[in-house]
């Protein structure tokens, strides 16, 4: 009975307060001095103003007006509501009449002797509850003394808010399979309710439906009840439904407007699409209000603006932006691109809802196909696979990121003999990439591969009488890198001064050699015997394996866990605060569950910290938008950061932000960052589908495909392929967790001499940017472009099976369908790949010299010998290792 | 010197245009000796004598190097040694001896020149006992001098030390530029700066690295940028020839001061790499048609085929071997051996560290002397931190060390004062003397930067000058005073 709540009462206080307040009379006549006969002085009621808002207190206006005498007046007059009871009517409780001075108008309206007119406002009272537009309509009654006019009505409108854009709220939803329906059919929904909740635009868009759509309705949750059938009449087009207005009609159990709304805000409504298949209904999305969505900035925004920003979007979101991706967006998008931000939204809502693709899995997978090789020199492949097709795009942008923030590396042979912990820890940042950053922080301190490679994995308490203390190293990283880093910071990310005027150091090593107490006492969950089999609880604190290579290293996908006899369970005295000092207390007991308390506690207080929300914002903002965030743009990130790391509010601020989203930075020449490689390859790779013969699918007898037969391959896109790329990392230079060091490939601090360092401008990924590793990017794209990649970990399959090459034919189809000559072709060719590749930035730059380039060379080039014809060949290269093409801006 | 942004920009642009124009020259005529390479002959010739190279091996990570350097014998300081390294001390049969020339400076009341280099440095022993090769004890970040009560505030007296110390990236960027907390130069940078006179050859940069990036070759005034060799060499670009090559060589010219900033610095980069890699390539080819045979002399010692440091130093001796094919007189190699931050596992990682770390310096000094130029190489060994004395487990096997503070580095080459330790060599106790928290964290006896004086010194740099590069040495007695005991450069 949720939604018959509070408004109803008001409702039914408005249905039946049609009051009739002073109600003329004889009453009145007291009022009149007796004086000489004169004409009855005429009365009318006129509206200046008929809209009043809540949001903004702007009253309603309406003027009385007399002719004839000038004698004090009383005048009755009587309120009501909407004549369609459905509809909303203004109550009591909605609004106060008042005189110009500001005091109220009682039972009558009084004009003063020889006042001739008056204005009354009608100002809202704020009530703070959602209503639909409300109708109070005055009307004056007879009285003694006067006579009226015929304009003696007036309607006033009572709103919540105007309905700028500002005031929209927007509702999200994606598409499900119906319960007990199996379908692959998914999609995106938004409903934008106008500021005044009278209405609002419906869109949404869905694909892969079995058969073709029959019906589709907003139905009511969980009765099922039909509330609102979308016509096909109505649609602008068979298959997605865009800028359709919806009125809020009362339909199904409700009879009036108000309750509509208040199932709307509550959750209530969901929409349902019919197949032929499916009569009852095959996919349905509800209707959820989202109270954190920033309405759209309003900017005239060309069409060409709204594509190249699209495109961004996906290149901040994802590994690389592709025609399929850029047409969903673009179907759902205005064309002036008004609604951009709430799609864009959606699309991240959707991606929040996606299952994580586990890499782990996906490892096993290439594990078991490719027997002959141990799973060290397997390990890297899972991950480009994982880039060119997984469906979780955001999510696994997100665990690349994070990857390079908490670091672990297979460059340790400690961290590469043990592949399948390295899988399970990138899991272990996937499933925590839309969570919390207080959670993340806790699963890493207690994955086993960061106890090895932070060696906190048996780290123990001191020991006086050997002379010995407790591992320094996690307890330093874990401050300097994983959370609030060495110096106190504003929200702003703004270093703050002591009264020396120097940087606050947030610890010293004393508080270094207290934290690594805390992390004493970790060591591995489970053992088994020598081959691997047999797990079970393990009860020693020494032990250091669970079976040889290649077995399933069972332990080392499961956290850690105390082994309290070797945890240091004294007084530890840690990091200062907003003043505060943490300090944990000895404890007596010794017991289990006062270490794992007391790790809650300090993680608690490491991600609480104030300096963590900035601190952890940068590096985000530098991995997904900009080198160089301004201090704004770091705050609005860090108060979506909150106290515990609210991952979905923090890439939702970062990608959505006004920052990230304004078009006219592509002229900056500035704003962004250097692609790190590994991110260019894998946006090459997804623009040209990147592909081997074999499938994580099944077989295609059609073509020369070999199904795998993957049992997640849902969550990956249609046709993906198993990707090796084997040595071309190493011309990368860069392997997911394959930093250096605990460091990453790059510092966020790294400004290179010349023009960047001199105006203060860090491009952290330039680190990886030198003579030799250039040539040995390009020499990666040669051996890509003539040859493919085949890696020699190939057997039982051929060389023709595992090699990866690049699909070229929608290269060939910009360039035949194109009319005109060849340089009209050739410019095709090239500003479909600058679209893609680069945002449509090399067409809209001042200096045409490199594109101007590129359409010589590739217009005289020729195209005979397929896969990879010397045209193509020139055109990827190209625009692939162009200086303009390095950098997201 | 202050640029105006501006300037700074155009200056920048007409240097590159300046060196576009020079690389049409070198690469018409790659196939003879060419004409970069007569010019560059002749100039060699005209002052054959005066070449000085210096080699920066940097070993990251922090080295416990007190397990480099160990004490022996039946004084206190190994007693103290054993105290207080328990489980993870090594043996004292196990160490390369080593004969001092003179007695060694101890820190407190202690007299003992018995010392060993870890057992897997023999060759590093025999270089030390022949006087090729001194050690430099406790150096460190220091921006003053600094005793223990100072340290723990006992004193009472505003002392500045070193930012954030102990954190690796911090006190890496402190070691190869200054101990502040704003990074301005790398001291190698700086110096190719100071010394520009002596490097004329506008296509090859002075500064090249083995290791990427990196602090110690960032100048001040950015207009000469360190060169990133591949480990083994110059990496060829394969299949640049034709439409590709005239293509991406005609879009890389056409970046102007309209580009993005970091688009520019990508084409600087693509021009650095095209501009030089002709030269480099004769280099190279020089070098191994002088008969020196690289490969052989340093898989003779000991130097595996995938050994990062070996492949680097061999990669250094061949671009000295054939240097008359550019006319650089003051280069600055930067090389890295990564691997060093043993926290855990530190006897078999170190010993392993050792084991590769001493059969690459003994190829190098095989071939530097092969080539005859062992006397003009100077080659400095130093890492960030030493360790903490005591370890941080009781399994020897296991456990490992921490961050520390001061350590020992090395130098080696014609010009060193070899079979000497020169700085201050540690007492080794703990919650006394030098050490600041009870786990043997060692206040450096000398300066990274009054070690680095010396070297700069050497290359060129007069005494009265280095602290241009070095403002911190203002707190300090001169490098080249005897009471620093630290200029381990013969007296010429």
């Amino acid at each position: 009975m949720r939604i018959f709540s509070g408004h109803f009462i008001v409702l039914v206080v408005s249905l039946f307060g049609l009051s009739a307040c002073g109600g003329g009379g004889g009453g009145a006549s007291d009022n009149i001095p007796p004086m000489a006969p004169a004409p009855a002085p005429e009365i009318s009621l006129l509206v200046v103003q008929s809209q009043a808002y809540e949001g903004n207190q702007n009253s309603a206006e309406l003027t009385i007006n007399r002719t004839g005498s000038a004698a004090a007046l009383s005048i009755s007059y009587v309120t009501a509501g909407h004549s369609e009871p459905s509809l909303g009517s203004a109550s009591s409780g909605d609004y106060e009449m008042l005189y110009e001075d500001g005091s109220a108008i009682g039972s009558t309206i009084n004009l003063s002797q020889n006042q001739n007119s008056l204005t009354i406002q009608v100002r809202p009272l704020v009530d703070n509850q959602r209503e639909i537009p409300e109708t109070l309509t005055l009307t004056l009654a007879t009285g003694s003394g006067y006579s009226l006019s015929e304009n003696i009505s007036a309607e006033i409108i009572i709103s919540e808010a105007t309905n700028d854009v500002s005031n929209s709220r927007l509702f999200l939803g994606t598409f499900k399979a119906q319960d007990g329906i199996s379908t692959s059919a998914s999609g995106l929904l938004s409903f934008i309710l106008q500021g005044d909740n009278d209405k609002g635009t419906l869109t949404y868009t869905y694909a892969n439906l079995g058969t073709q759509r029959t019906d589709q309705h907003l139905h009511l949750s969980p009765s099922g009840t039909i509330i609102h059938d979308i016509k096909d009449e109505d649609l602008q087009s068979a298959g997605n439904v865009s800028d359709y207005q919806w009125d809020l009609a009362p339909g199904g159990i409700f009879t009036t407007k108000q309750q509509m709304l208040d199932a709307l805000f509550d959750g209530e409504f969901y929409i349902n699409v019919h197949s032929a298949d499916f009569p009852g209904g095959e996919i349905y999305a509800p209707l959820i209000f989202d109270a954190s969505a920033e309405p759209p900035e309003q900017l005239p925004l060309s069409t060409a603006d709204v594509d190249f920003d699209i495109v961004r979007f996906l290149t901040q979101a994802t590994f690389g932006a592709t025609p399929e991706d850029y047409s969903e967006l673009r179907s759902l998008i205005d064309i002036d691109g008004d609604n951009r931000q709430q799609v864009y939204e959606l699309w991240i809502e959707q991606q929040f809802a996606m299952p994580a693709t586990s890499m782990l899995d996906l490892d096993d997978h290439i594990y078991a196909l490719f027997p002959s090789y141990n799973h060290a020199g397997l390990k890297p492949e899972s991950f480009w696979s994982i880039a060119s097709f997984a469906k979780d795009q955001l999510r696994q942008r997100m665990t690349f990121a994070l990857s390079e923030i908490m670091v672990i590396s297979s460059q340790d042979s400690k961290i590469r003999q043990r592949a399948r912990g390295i899988g399970s820890y990138w899991d272990t940042l996937s499933n925590n990439a839309f969570g919390s950053y207080r959670q993340l922080i806790e699963d890493v301190t207690m994955h086993p591969m960061m106890g090895v490679y932070l060696s906190h994995l048996r780290n123990q308490k001191a020991n006086e009488a050997e002379g010995t203390f407790p591992d320094e190293n996690y307890a330093r990283e874990v401050m300097q890198l994983f959370t609030f880093g060495l110096v106190h910071r504003n929200q702003d990310g703004s270093i703050i001064l002591g009264q020396d005027n120097l940087p606050i150091a947030t610890y010293d090593n004393e508080t270094i050699q207290n934290l690594a107490r805390v992390f004493t006492g970790l060591a591995l969950s489970y053992r088994s015997d020598n081959d691997g089999t047999n797990v079970k609880e393990n009860g020693s604190f020494n032990r250091t394996s669970c079976g040889p290579a290649n077995s399933a290293h069972y332990c080392w996908t499961q956290p850690m866990k105390f082994f309290p006899s070797h945890h240091d369970f004294g007084e530890k005295k840690l990091f200062t605060d907003n003043g505060e000092q943490l300090v944990i207390s000895a404890s007596s007991g010794a017991e289990l569950s006062e270490a794992v308390n007391e790790l809650g506690v300090v993680l608690d207080g490491l991600i609480d910290h104030n300096t963590t929300a900035p601190f952890i914002a940068r590096r985000l903002i530098q991995r997904f938008v900009t080198s160089n965030p301004s201090r704004d743009y770091i705050q609005r990130v860090a108060i979506a950061f909150g106290e515990t790391g609210d991952m979905q509010s923090v890439i939702k601020a970062i990608l959505l932000d006004q920052e990230a989203r304004t078009p006219s930075v592509a002229n900056s020449a500035t704003f962004g960052k250097f692609k790190e490689p590994l991110l260019q390859l894998t946006a090459v790779m997804r623009l040209f589908q990147a592909n081997s013969r074999l499938a994580l699918g099944a077989d295609d007898e059609d073509s020369d495909i070999i199904g795998t037969n993957y049992q997640y391959v849902n969550h990956f896109a249609t046709g993906a392929t198993i990707i090796k790329l084997g040595n071309i990392a190493t011309a990368v230079g860069q392997q997911a967790l394959g930093a250096p060091s605990v460091f990453n490939f790059f510092s966020p601090d790294y400004s290179p001499a010349g023009s960047l360092a001199s105006q203060g401008l860090v491009a952290p990924e330039l680190t990886l940017v030198t003579e030799s590793q250039m040539y040995s990017m390009l020499n990666g794209y040669h051996q890509f472009l003539n040859n493919g990649v085949v890696n020699y970990r190939r057997q039982p399959f051929t060389k023709d099976q595992v090699r990866v090459s690049l699909d070229t034919s929608g290269l060939n189809a910009v360039w035949d369908n194109q009319t005109g000559d060849n340089t009209a072709k050739a410019t095709a060719v090239v500003d479909y790949i600058d679209f893609y590749l680069n945002s449509g930035k090399l067409k809209q730059t001042d200096n045409q010299g490199t594109r101007q380039e590129l359409i010589t060379t590739i217009q005289s080039a020729a195209c005979v010998s397929e896969p990879m014809c010397e045209r193509n060949n020139l055109a990827i290269y190209g625009t692939a290792t162009a200086p303009e093409f390095q950098i997201q801006q | 010197m202050i640029h105006n942004c501006d300037d700074h920009i155009l200056s920048r642009r007409a240097f590159l245009r300046k060196t576009s124009s020079f690389a049409v020259a070198s690469s018409l005529a790659t196939n003879s000796l060419g004409l970069m390479g007569l010019l560059n002959t002749s100039e060699a010739l005209a002052s054959a004598d005066d070449y000085k190279a210096l080699v920066f091996i940097f070993l990251n990570g922090g080295n416990d190097s007190f397990n480099m350097v160990v004490p022996r014998g039946a004084g206190q300081l190994r007693a103290n040694y054993a105290l207080n390294r328990g489980v993870v001390a090594l043996s004292e049969g196990s160490l390369n001896g080593l004969n001092l020339q003179s007695a060694a400076n101890i820190y407190g009341d202690i007299d003992s020149s018995d010392f060993g280099f870890h057992g897997n440095c023999s060759n590093m022993a025999d270089m030390f006992n022949s006087q090729e090769m001194a050690v430099l004890c406790n150096i460190g970040n220091l921006t003053a001098p600094i005793t223990r009560d100072q340290y723990l505030g006992n004193t009472g007296e505003s002392i500045i030390l070193p930012p954030r110390l102990f954190s690796h990236s911090d006190q890496q960027r402190q070691f190869q530029s200054e101990p502040t907390g704003t990074f301005n130069y790398g001291w190698g940078g700086r110096l190719a700066e100071l010394l520009e006179s002596y490097n004329n050859n506008p296509l090859v940069s002075p500064l090249i690295s083995l290791a990427g990036r990196n602090p110690f070759q960032v100048t001040l005034e950015g207009e000469i940028n360190s060169y990133t060799l591949g480990d083994t060499g110059i990496v060829p670009l394969n299949g640049f020839t034709g439409a590709r090559s005239s293509m991406v060589t005609n879009y890389m010219t056409s970046i102007d001061t309209s580009s993005h900033l970091m688009a520019q610095k990508y084409a600087d980069i693509f021009d650095s790499a095209r501009t030089a890699q002709d030269i480099i390539e004769s280099t190279f080819n020089t070098a191994e048609s002088s008969g020196v045979n690289f490969d052989e002399i340093f898989a003779s010692a000991g130097v595996s085929a995938d050994s990062d440091i070996g492949n680097r130093l061999k990669t250094v001796a061949k671009m000295i071997k054939g240097r008359s094919e550019e006319s650089n007189k003051r280069p600055i190699y930067f090389v890295e051996m990564n691997g060093f931050d043993t926290h855990a596992n530190m006897l078999p990682n170190h010993s392993d560290q050792m084991t590769e770390l001493n059969a690459a310096i003994k190829g190098f000094r095989d071939t530097l002397h092969e080539q005859g130029d062992f006397d003009k190489v100077l080659t400095y060994m130093g890492s960030e931190f030493g360790r903490t004395i005591t370890p941080n487990g009781n399994d020897p096997t296991s456990s490992g060390t921490d961050h520390g503070w001061g350590g020992n580095a090395m130098a080696f080459g014609g010009m060193v004062d070899g079979g000497k330790f020169f700085g201050t060599y540690p007492d080794l106790l703990v919650n006394q003397g030098l050490d600041v928290d009870g786990r043997g964290r060692f206040i450096p006896t000398n300066s990274s930067s009054q070690c680095s004086a010396v070297i700069a010194n050497w290359m060129g740099i007069a005494e009265g000058d280095v602290n241009q590069i070095f403002p911190s040495l203002n707190n300090f007695p001169s490098s080249f005073s005897q009471n620093s005991n630290i200029n381990f450069i013969k007296a010429s």
